[in-house]
């Protein structure tokens, strides 16, 4: 259009005036100087060359875009209108399997945001009306075909709340479009950026979904979500507390190593075989005299005894070869002692 | 009866079907550009009793002689007339303002009714192709009027298809062959009733033409093409009478033209197809200066590349260009305005290229030399300027026009075409025509 009287008037004038100055200049030497034919210039070249689109310029150029027009739009009816677009957007990207680019139009609107607050919820419906079910069974097929790619984590962290009850909604139903395992890990994605969206399904009364979602809890990484765990460290049903076990130490560490120890006194085997398990797969030596004190106390039976006598023998540290000669050490011992005490005896020859 | 007076009435003719469509004009404004229409039908029975202007394959034929130009020019009307399945007009020298009105009214499809008074008649005199100078046109020309349909269609459907977008630009790439030169002068076409389209299709080769020459491949230039085309988009949905306003805006007509580059960029974005992105960003970005000025406000972000490109290039078709409020001006006085903007309102590297590309005289400069001839300027790689006579000193029009080359102190003044009377687009039809005749 035309810039004359198109353009506002200049309301930087003041601003760097010798620069500007000095850039009309430069230009104004090769005005005068193209008369005779022009004069190259090899480092300007340069420069603008260094700024040619490449290769995934044009998403990041539409993102840019979409958030320069969600600022600058008053209008609802278009800004509701620039909604749709961004959710053709993601559709079309979900739709060819490009899970990075659906990520990141889906972020452009749910990060940082940058519309009017009063449009807040124009993009709480458009987020409504993209959570349709077609897409979102579509999403998991594909990821789930695609060998559930990290490259969909921010996407599906991005999404929120419709997309977990979607998942959740998934575990209900007698055949599902994916298996299990494969929502299970897509809510762990879901739940990285905020975790808050899968605790509150802690407390449903559905032992199953509590499995899962502890699961996926365990699979986001977010510490802040330890609480909730804690709170159905208890639950009734063993298949339960075995995941939250499990979760507690995923999120916690060699920190967590204390919520191994504690389920080995579990009353359910189920229960102190995992327990069992995730203590084997820790590299710390903290887990020694956890595992010591257990011991002491007698464990429930004596295969259980002899594979946390194992535990301790298979990490072959000083602290370890401690600690059976402490258990082998250990006089006057009867029952549940005596098998410690034995156990130990041949793992410490193994030992050596 | 000359190629030009085939033009003026061919003009006079769009303006008048043009008024008859929109809304808000007025009757004095319909009864001048019915009495221009008048005019430029005494100018074209001024040598003899009638003239037959013919429709054939795509073009206007004015007897037998091909206007491939005024086909470019006006390819909107010759696309109404097909549609009316009118293949011939015979004006009779004294036509009446009524049989002219409702030739244009016909054309355009406000009536069926023909001219009643036998002053103007249609379908009396079509010609048959044996009886017509019929040659292909240069595939620069066709991929032009393609452009232009391009645009229309997005108009007239409001859906925007970028994969046919991208075909054109396609064929721009195809044909630029013919040299940035020739693509120069063919952006110099203009079109008083459809300024959005001409000036979209002048920006796309302008800026296909400067990304060649910064070095843009193949698959970049093809993008910065669609990005050109498509800048100006948003205008097809901000309200046209706005835009088309005499003289100084209004508060609310400039609040509705502010809203054209976002109004684009949505556009583009609901659309689909490859390189959307990249254009939806020129079409948002393109009235944003380099000092954070113009609109909308990004905040602080300097516009991409292609955006500062495009802004330089529409700037310069735009000054170059007549409109409603202001005469245009001489590609010349254009850089020296963008000149004026250089590190404020444009990137003062990307403007640096641009007239590098230009030359002091870009190609299509009409220029008088201090001894009467008025030369264009063609594209040329010699020390120093590289023009064609047009025009003799003693003002009579050259048949062919002879190359010369000369040095700056050789020009006298500038010329706009009006005042040359001569339009650089219709030269280049004489140099198709040549090698037509060559062949």
């Amino acid at each position: 259009m035309d810039t004359e009287r198109d353009t506002e008037p200049d309301t930087t004038a003041d601003m760097g005036t010798d620069w500007h100055g000095q850039q009309y200049e430069r230009v104004r030497a090769v005005f005068d100087a193209a008369a005779s034919g022009g004069s190259g210039d090899v480092a300007i070249l340069e420069r603008v060359r260094a700024e040619f689109p490449g290769r995934g310029d044009d998403l990041h150029a539409g993102v840019g875009v979409l958030r320069d027009l969600l600022r600058v739009e008053s209008r609802p009816e278009r800004f509701r209108r620039l909604l749709r677009a961004w959710s053709g957007k993601i559709g079309a990207a979900i739709r060819r399997g490009d899970f990075y680019s659906a990520g990141t139009w889906m972020r452009a609107v749910t990060e940082s945001p940058v519309f009017p607050a009063d449009f807040a919820l124009h993009v709480t419906e458009a987020m409504r009306e993209l959570s349709r079910e077609e897409l979102l069974q579509d999403l998991v097929v594909k990821l789930a075909a695609a060998g559930d790619p990290p490259s969909a984590a921010p996407l599906l962290a991005a999404w929120g709340e419709p997309l977990v009850e979607y998942m959740v909604g998934g575990m209900l139903v007698d055949e599902p479009v994916v298996s299990r395992r494969h929502l299970v890990e897509y809510l762990g994605m879901a739940g990285r950026a905020d975790v808050r969206l899968l605790t509150p399904w802690l407390r449903d009364p559905r032992w199953f979904i509590v499995r899962n979602v502890a699961t996926a809890v365990g699979k986001t990484g977010r510490a802040t979500a330890v609480p909730a765990l804690e709170a159905v460290v208890d639950h009734a049903d063993d298949r339960v507390r075995v995941e939250v076990v499990r979760a507690l130490v995923a999120l916690k560490g060699d920190e967590g190593i204390g919520y191994a120890v504690a389920a080995l006194r579990d009353q359910s085997p189920r229960v102190r075989q995992a327990a069992v398990s995730l203590l084997r797969a820790s590299p710390s030596d903290e887990v020694i005299p956890g595992i010591v004190g257990i011991l002491g106390d007698g464990p429930a039976t004596g295969d259980e005894t002899r594979r946390l006598v194992d535990v301790i023998a298979e990490r072959r540290s000083p602290q370890a070869l401690e600690a059976l000669k402490g258990l082998v050490a250990k006089r006057g011992a009867i029952g549940g002692s005596r098998t410690v005490r034995e156990v130990a005896k041949v793992a410490l020859e193994r030992f050596r | 009866m000359s190629e030009l007076h085939g033009r003026n009435f061919l003009r006079a003719l769009f303006h008048v079907s043009q008024r008859m469509v929109r809304s808000g004009v007025t009757t004095q404004l319909m009864e001048d550009a019915i009495t221009a229409l008048v005019d430029a039908t005494e100018m074209l029975t001024i040598a003899s009793d009638e003239a037959v202007l013919s429709v054939a394959r795509d073009a206007f034929y004015l007897d037998r002689n091909m206007l491939a130009h005024a086909s470019t020019e006006f390819h909107s009307l010759l696309q109404a007339m097909k549609r009316r399945k009118i293949d011939s007009v015979t004006v009779v020298k004294g036509a009446t303002r009524q049989d002219l009105a409702d030739l244009a009214a016909l054309v355009v499809g406000k009536s069926d009714d023909l001219p009643a008074e036998g002053t103007v008649r249609i379908n009396d005199r079509a010609m048959a192709a044996s009886d017509l100078d019929i040659r292909p046109m240069s595939g620069l020309r066709k991929t032009y009027a393609e452009s232009l349909d391009a645009l229309r269609d997005v108009r007239e459907s409001r859906t925007l298809q970028l994969g046919e977008v991208l075909g054109v630009v396609d064929g721009f790439i195809a044909g630029s062959n013919a040299g940035p030169g020739t693509s120069l002068i063919m952006a110099t076409v203009h079109n008083h009733d459809e300024i959005t389209y001409y000036h979209s299709v002048n920006v796309c080769l302008l800026s296909m033409a400067l990304g060649r020459f910064i070095g843009l491949n193949n698959d970049q230039t093809r993008l910065l093409g669609l990005s050109a085309l498509l800048h100006d988009i948003g205008r097809v949905v901000v309200d046209e009478a706005a835009l088309q306003r005499d003289g100084r805006l209004s508060n609310e007509d400039w609040a509705q033209v502010r809203l054209h580059p976002q109004e684009g960029a949505l556009a583009i974005m609901a659309a689909s197809g490859p390189g959307q992105e990249l254009a939806a960003a020129v079409a948002l970005e393109h009235h944003v200066r380099v000092d954070g000025g113009g609109y909308p406000s990004l905040k602080g972000r300097r516009p991409a590349l292609f955006s500062r490109m495009v802004a330089i290039v529409d700037a310069y078709d735009a000054i170059t260009s007549y409109r409603p409020y202001r005469p245009a001006r001489t590609p010349n006085e254009a850089l020296r305005v963008l000149l004026d903007g250089a590190g404020t309102i444009h990137d003062p590297d990307v403007l640096r290229l641009f007239i590098e590309m230009m030359g002091h005289y870009p190609p299509g400069s009409l220029l008088r030399l201090a001894g009467g001839e008025v030369v264009m300027i063609v594209p040329g790689e010699d020390e120093g300027i590289v023009g064609v006579v047009v025009r003799e000193s003693d003002g009579t029009t050259v048949q062919r026009p002879r190359p010369i080359t000369f040095t700056g102190a050789d020009v006298a003044a500038q010329l706009l075409s009006d005042e040359a009377g001569i339009d650089p687009g219709s030269l280049l039809e004489l140099v198709e025509q040549g090698e037509h005749a060559g062949r």
